[in-house]
């Protein structure tokens, strides 16, 4: 069969037209390295969001606790306890606080007693001036606190500190 | 041209690099996500932190501006169980001052009970800038009765949590200072001793400046009072002198030698227009509290009597005596102040 030469020109053309499709399908080794690139890129992408995302809520851990961190010290620093009286009475072995809360912040609880004996105390009651138990103290709350069995020298100096939950202290001398 | 195609395709089909391109990119862009996200929250913390410290600042200062004076107190026990706590305060600070609690410590002096009790007065006041204010407050201390010696101490506590303790009231300065100037529970004070015109209508003409009452021109027939600053010296118990009706002001003019002639003022009440009243209220003396007592009526104001304007009737030197009728911790008291000398021209 005899092939019209024309025609063989044109069709020749014609693949000389698509030669890197040609190239292509007649090179298959170009193909794979197409296809394995793309899937390489493919794998970048899913790693890196991936790792996008993990470093992202460690970050956001990280910034949590630091901004609690924060905010406790914030917290703290509003807390001011003003002493209005320390009375012992030596007949009853008797330490009275009368304290108010007169910072800018509500909440103000009190951990622990120390007293220059030196003796810290951790189980008292928190009563407001009516005799009710208090148990935090708001903006401008009054309270007393009892506490018993305390032997304290007649006119020494002894100072008293008042630890809150917060981790303040506040501390005020008072002659027995 | 065929080779340059193949060139050309080679360079496009070599992509091995965009794979590291692809995770360069991803890691600057993790690193840069982290880096200002936590950039600028730290800076949102500091900031948040600066501003309470700014505020703890400000509360400090805020305390630290309150300035209350309470001077002058004095401790009196009316009633047993009951403390009167008489406090004069001013606020000379920049700012308002609450006043929230006063706390009273009562000490037994020895030889008594050995009584050491405390109690609090929940007072609720505030006092402005520069405003002044005077109260008596009456604390409930057990134990303390009209007939012990104590000694005391009392403070306020003001809301921000500062403490006001209570000036008392220096006795020895006050006995040794005025002891020339009056024996008795009564005190007179000689520079403020003034005499007035009196109008018809029972006005009082130039009040309350007045002229010197050492020195009358107003001649014999024009009515006239008199004022006088009279101070509560009650060391021993502190109460209350009331002045009744019958107090006078009562003159001697030595107009013969063999006679003489008196003339008086009965107490009255004067407002603060300087109008006379024409009935009469008793009057009260606070310890320690310098008073103006004003005498201007011919006869005492009571029993339905009502003012009546009296005039010297006399001239010449005349020793003046103050004659006091009242009451003293209510009980029936009595003085005779006779310590200055009148002209009457």
């Amino acid at each position: 069969m005899s092939c019209n030469p024309k025609v063989a020109q044109k069709v020749k053309s014609a693949i000389n037209h698509f030669a890197p499709a040609h190239s292509l399908i007649r090179n298959r080794q170009g193909v794979s390295l197409v296809v394995s690139n793309m899937i390489l890129i493919a794998a970048v992408i899913a790693v890196g969001f991936a790792a996008l995302l993990y470093a992202q809520s460690s970050s956001n851990n990280y910034v949590a606790d630091y901004g609690q961190t924060v905010n406790a010290d914030i917290a703290k620093l509003k807390e001011v306890i003003a002493f209005e009286y320390v009375y012992y009475d030596a007949n009853l072995d008797k330490l009275f606080i009368y304290f108010m809360n007169a910072g800018d912040i509500s909440g103000v609880t009190i951990e622990s007693i120390f007293i220059s004996i030196p003796q810290t105390f951790e189980e008292f009651q928190v009563k407001d001036l009516e005799g009710n138990e208090a148990g935090s103290l708001g903006i401008g709350d009054e309270a007393y606190i009892v506490l018993q069995n305390i032997v304290l020298a007649d006119n020494e100096y002894y100072t008293v500190k008042l630890t809150t939950g917060r981790g303040s202290i506040f501390a005020q001398s008072f002659m027995s | 041209m065929h080779r340059a195609l193949c060139l050309k395709g080679r360079k496009r089909l070599n992509r091995r690099g965009l794979s590291s391109i692809v995770g360069a990119i991803f890691m600057v862009l993790i690193v840069w996500s982290l880096a200002s996200g936590y950039f600028y929250f730290t800076i949102t913390q500091n900031t948040n932190y600066n501003e309470a410290v700014r505020q703890k600042n400000q509360l400090d200062i805020a305390r630290m501006s309150e300035n209350i004076q309470a001077v002058n107190s004095s401790y009196i026990i009316e009633t047993n169980g009951f403390v009167t706590v008489r406090a004069k305060m001013q606020n000379i600070g920049s700012s308002a001052v609450k006043l929230l609690n006063l706390w009273v410590h009562v000490v037994e002096n020895p030889g008594g009970a050995n009584l050491d009790a405390y109690n609090f007065y929940p007072v609720g006041i505030t006092l402005q800038a520069g405003e002044r204010w005077e109260q008596d407050f009456v604390v409930s201390v057990t134990g303390v009765s009209t007939s012990g010696s104590y000694a005391f101490s009392a403070w306020f506590i003001s809301g921000k949590g500062n403490t006001i303790t209570l000036r008392q009231v220096n006795n020895e300065e006050i006995v040794v200072s005025q002891t020339t100037q009056g024996i008795g529970a009564l005190a007179m004070d000689f520079q403020e001793f003034r005499y007035y015109r009196v109008n018809p209508d029972r006005s009082i003409v130039n009040f309350p400046a007045g002229s010197s009452g050492y020195t009358v021109t107003t001649g014999t027939g024009n009515p006239i009072a008199f004022k006088i600053i009279l101070t509560n010296l009650n060391y021993q118990t502190k109460s209350d002198i009331v002045l009744q009706a019958d107090s006078v002001f009562f003159s001697i003019f030595p107009t013969t030698a063999q006679q003489v002639r008196g003339s008086y003022w009965y107490i009255v009440n004067v407002n603060e227009q300087g109008i006379i009243s024409t009935t009469y209220s008793n009057i009260v003396l606070r310890y320690n509290v310098p008073t103006a007592v004003y005498f201007a009526s011919a006869n005492a104001i009571k029993g339905g009597a009502s003012f009546s304007s009296s005039s010297p009737g006399y001239t010449g030197t005349s020793p003046i005596n103050l004659a006091l009728i009242g009451t003293k911790g209510g009980q029936p008291f009595g003085q005779n102040i006779p310590f200055v000398s009148v002209l009457v021209s």
